[in-house]
């Protein structure tokens, strides 16, 4: 009872407005309830066929402007002045604003790359050394989850000014191999395999055809070329299969692939 | 080959389904067993848990994705010309468990496998099955069998030049399927050609085709019949290096 009536008995307490602050409080629960029913059904009814990327975006954006309106109510039901904060705040946005000119930045770079469309969450990007998986999109930077299972963050303004290769932004793709052969190897039998392989595979399509092209005349034998068509989520699938199944008929056939090779040629 | 019997499966049934493959489909109380043979080597078994009371059907269905259709020779459609064709499809074996009006559908295994392939460009293009045809203008040249569909197409050039046919697609899986005379056949599909790269006028057929005899239906489509389809039907080849 003691220790009750020392902490009533203190200044800053005595000066409180109990109404004020069970107001206050119950604001919050009714805003944050309220914008919880927003979003709610915003992604119900409006965004539920936009794509994963835009709906993130979305709620992020509403949460943002959800809550900055409630710190205003509530700062008003406080009984603090709007216009002395806004004075305040010029003065401090400035110095604010200088201080986060790379988040700015950042923000600026992620509106941007949202309209050009280059990539969605899910998407396989490879970004100078990194690759993986889109797993986020912030409002700073994106999210990169790595095949090894890494999270790397990568800065939007670093985004916007780098190379970006979308690997599965298409349904399929082509899986180019070269190979090498001796010069001493028919090399339109060499085709007509690589034909034959392609044209029996289960994984390979049909359509658009594979490719094959006699590349180069190199040091040691002949590079050959082929291109087979394939779903894109079926690389690991193809590219052993392939493989395999070169290196088989080559050795059914005879068909060397070389080593590296150097011809001396003595001199009596 | 015998021709396969599309009805309920008495007892373990082996079905030849072409050269090299088989299906077993064996029965234990409430047990079946799927097993797909190739060269009768075992390459697929798949148990199903059904209910005792349960029968196990075959029935016959079209492929669930569209088909490019290649001519096996050169052909040219002259302007104001009319193709009319037949395509045989090879049907794919459903197996069904339940009653002969309530059936679950426990696997489809194809007769003959077709290749897939992908057409149009990589933006907007769709997966497909490929298939080269003869596009005999009589059913009857084919070697008739009833593990095929005979689809029926009609194909009008409404331009002022010469068409010369490359690919065609087959929305098989908007088709029905019909029986007559121990045959199978499915809706037409007749498309007018207006020029190359635009969506060409296709209709399919909602009535079963004129062969000359009654048909009755026995297989309803995957998706619903549209009955007009601007789609792209035809496609022409790009050099997709340079695309």
């Amino acid at each position: 009872m003691n220790i009750f009536k020392s902490i009533k008995d203190i200044d800053f307490i005595k000066t409180l407005d109990l109404h004020k602050i069970l107001l206050v409080l119950i604001t919050l629960v009714i805003g944050l309830f309220l914008l919880k029913v927003i979003k709610l059904v915003i992604n119900k009814f409006l965004i539920s066929n936009k794509s994963k990327q835009s709906i993130m975006l979305i709620n992020k954006l509403i949460g943002y402007l959800g809550f900055t309106f409630l710190f205003l109510i509530i700062l008003g039901q406080m009984g603090i002045s709007l216009t002395t904060i806004l004075g305040a705040a010029g003065v401090f946005g400035i110095a604010l604003g200088i201080a986060s000119q790379k988040s700015l930045g950042n923000i600026i770079s992620g509106f941007f790359m949202i309209t050009e469309k280059s990539f969605e969450i899910g998407d396989v990007l490879k970004i100078g050394e990194n690759s993986g998986v889109v797993y986020s999109v912030e409002l700073l930077s994106i999210m990169l989850k790595t095949f090894d299972n890494k999270l790397i963050r990568i800065p939007n303004e670093t985004l916007i000014s780098s190379e970006i290769t979308n690997i599965t932004r298409f349904p399929i793709r082509r899986m180019d191999v070269d190979i090498l052969i001796s010069y001493k190897d028919d090399i339109k039998k060499v085709l007509t395999i690589l034909e034959e392989i392609a044209a029996n595979g289960d994984l390979y399509l049909d359509e658009p055809k594979p490719y094959t092209v006699i590349k180069n005349f190199d040091e040691s034998g002949i590079t050959v070329m082929l291109g087979v068509w394939f779903q894109k989520e079926k690389y690991q699938l193809v590219k052993n299969s392939l493989m395999i199944e070169i290196l088989n008929r080559f050795r059914e056939n005879e068909i060397e692939i070389p080593y590296n090779q150097l011809v001396l040629h003595g001199l009596n | 080959m015998e021709d396969i019997k599309w009805s309920k499966v008495e007892n373990n049934q082996t079905i030849i389904l072409n050269n090299n493959d088989k299906v077993e489909i064996i029965q234990n109380g409430k047990l079946t067993i799927v097993n797909i043979l190739k060269d009768d080597i075992e390459t697929y078994t798949h148990k199903f848990i059904t209910s005792e009371a349960d029968s196990i059907y075959i029935q016959p269905s079209l492929p669930e994705l569209p088909i490019i259709i290649r001519s096996n020779s050169n052909l040219s459609i002259l302007p104001k010309a009319k193709l009319k064709a037949y395509i045989e499809v090879p049907i794919l074996l459903g197996i069904y468990s339940g009653s002969k009006n309530k059936k679950d559908l426990l696997l489809e295994v194809p007769t003959k496998k077709l290749s897939k392939g992908f057409l149009g460009d990589p933006e907007t293009g769709e997966f497909s099955y490929s298939l080269e045809s003869p596009l005999y203008l009589n059913y009857t040249d084919y070697n008739l069998n009833n593990r095929s569909v005979y689809c029926k197409i009609s194909i009008s050039n409404k331009t002022l030049t010469t068409m010369n046919f490359e690919r065609m697609i087959l929305r098989v899986p908007n088709f029905n399927i019909y029986e007559g005379n121990g045959q199978f056949f499915s809706n037409q599909e007749s498309v007018s050609y207006i020029g190359r790269d635009v969506n060409n006028q296709m209709v399919i057929n909602k009535l079963p085709p004129n062969i000359g005899f009654n048909l009755k239906q026995i297989v309803n489509s995957r998706h619903p019949i549209d009955s007009n389809l601007l789609k792209r039907s035809f496609y022409f080849i790009k050099n997709i290096y340079n695309t």
